[in-house]
């Protein structure tokens, strides 16, 4: 497969794009320019793997933080989009 | 495999597929503040090493799935049908999106179609036996349950193991998890109306399509 890497490294950066999936720290990252789907279970051990998931977390979550703070008009919340409805074309 | 998928890192990048024509092809923009996930039909986390793994992200793999059900139960259906296949030593799985009813919902300046549930057919050579996971595609508790391959081709008009006797296809094999909620409820209800024909029906896990 030769499809184009818009973000082919490891590094993610919070809302840039709308394909980059990553798992940060046992958790899937699902970038997107509107919203980044953040799901899954991850344990945070009392060790030093789990010093190390809840450090990437923790980049992670400041990145959001910041990217959102920084941008000016931010709105309380993004319009819902409703899904258009068409004729079945399988029925 | 299932081994080497284990510990293959998860990570991939969603792309429009340049295999299908422009205008008939989802795009990454359809599915930009549509309210849907991208649920893998392939899943990710089958996939043996980056390369398999990276085209499991093609958006030719991806329907706009509801996020309860691909965070929830669809993650673990996939996780179940992994287990089942260490087990087994060797699955054929076949996944699919079902579209069901006069009207759909559609995403996307493209009109990306949603599904109403999506399905997983398994065909388990050992025993000689096939099942079908299914799922309504919805946003609040989404219900699952398990079908034969025969119910799955007479709705939805696929067969996913065409090279299989009708015989291996008639019973639902036993199979981990994906039975839940309301569909289980509605199995109940039908078992206790016990005319002929809900007698009849209810040998099998009634699933509402």
């Amino acid at each position: 497969m030769t499809a184009h890497h818009p973000t082919g490294t490891d590094a993610q950066v919070p809302f840039a794009d709308n394909s980059a999936s990553r798992t940060i720290g046992g958790m899937t990252v699902e970038n997107g320019t509107d919203s980044i789907a953040f799901y899954g279970q991850t344990d945070l051990s009392r060790d030093r793997t789990g010093l190390e998931r809840a450090r990437a977390l923790l980049a992670f979550m400041q990145q959001v933080v910041t990217t959102l703070e920084a941008q000016k008009n931010l709105p309380d919340a993004l319009p819902p989009r409703k899904p258009a409805k068409v004729a079945n074309p399988f029925a | 495999m299932i081994r080497a998928a284990m510990s293959t890192p998860r990570r991939g990048d969603f792309h429009p597929d340049p295999r299908i024509a422009l205008g008939e092809r989802a795009e990454l923009e359809d599915y930009v503040r549509s309210g849907f996930d991208r649920g893998h039909m392939s899943p990710s986390g089958d996939m043996p090493d980056e390369q398999t793994q990276e085209e499991t992200f093609l958006l030719s793999n991806i329907v706009p799935q509801r996020a309860a059900l691909n965070r929830g139960r669809w993650e673990e259906i996939e996780s179940a049908v992994r287990r089942l296949t260490l087990r087994e030593g060797e699955l054929y799985v076949v996944t699919g999106p079902a579209f069901h009813g006069a009207t759909l919902s559609a995403i996307g300046t493209d009109r990306v179609l949603v599904p109403t549930s999506t399905w997983k057919a398994i065909y388990d050579p050992r025993r000689e036996q096939t099942g079908v996971y299914v799922c309504h595609n919805v946003a609040r508790a989404p219900g699952c349950s398990h079908v034969s391959v025969a119910e799955l081709t007479h709705v939805t008009g696929i067969d996913p193991f065409p090279a299989l006797p009708a015989r291996l296809k008639q019973a639902c094999m036993a199979l981990p998890l994906g039975t839940t909620g309301t569909t289980r409820a509605r199995t109940h209800t039908r078992t206790h109306r016990a005319t002929r024909y809900h007698r009849r029906r209810s040998r099998h896990i009634y699933y509402r399509w």
